[in-house]
């Protein structure tokens, strides 16, 4: 998300991360990683509940995809720091419009099954172009 | 396991309270209530 920051900007769209663990952990992953994104964090995790994000189990997070998917983000320079949280919680994302409308929902399968954020945008800039 | 309820396009968003890094409640119809929002849930911090 950090990386597509500018193009996420430009297209309208404000950016925001949720994760598990406690503030300091998304003032150091924010500072670090994502200076340009806002992090919260849900550790209940009450908010993953109810948009409907679920656990993987041990054979899904091991899967050859997301063994890939892991192999892809280290080849980008991503390197696993220190885990905070549920490491079996699967990541999700979502555009929610003005109105508080669910406009877009992607369920990760995998831990690291996330959109491809530039089709995303694109897709976004569409929608606001028909409308 | 039990499944979750997903949420589609055309839902109505949950809201709920987070912690924002200085360890206040925020809620999270107030970042929508700005505009639209690109919302990622994360597996974890790190």
């Amino acid at each position: 998300m950090e990386l597509h920051h500018a193009e996420i900007e430009t297209a309208g769209l404000r950016t925001l991360a949720i994760g598990l663990g406690e503030p300091k952990h998304a003032r150091h992953f924010g500072g670090k990683l994502a200076p340009n994104v806002e992090c919260l964090t849900d550790e209940k995790p009450t908010l993953y509940e109810a948009f409907g994000i679920e656990k993987g189990n041990i054979l899904r997070l091991l899967a050859p995809d997301a063994m890939a998917a892991g192999a892809r983000a280290a080849k980008q320079g991503h390197r696993q720091g220190e885990a905070t949280g549920d490491m079996q919680r699967l990541p999700g994302t979502f555009i929610i419009d003005g109105q508080g409308i669910v406009r877009y929902a992607y369920y990760g399968k995998h831990a690291g099954d996330q959109p491809d954020l530039t089709e995303l945008v694109n897709w976004w800039l569409g929608q606001k172009a028909a409308a | 396991m039990a499944k979750a309820n997903k949420l589609a396009p055309g839902d109505v968003a949950p809201d709920g309270v987070c912690l924002n890094v200085d360890g206040l409640p925020v809620e999270l119809s107030t970042f929508w209530e700005k505009g639209p929002l690109l919302l990622t849930f994360l597996r974890h911090f790190g």
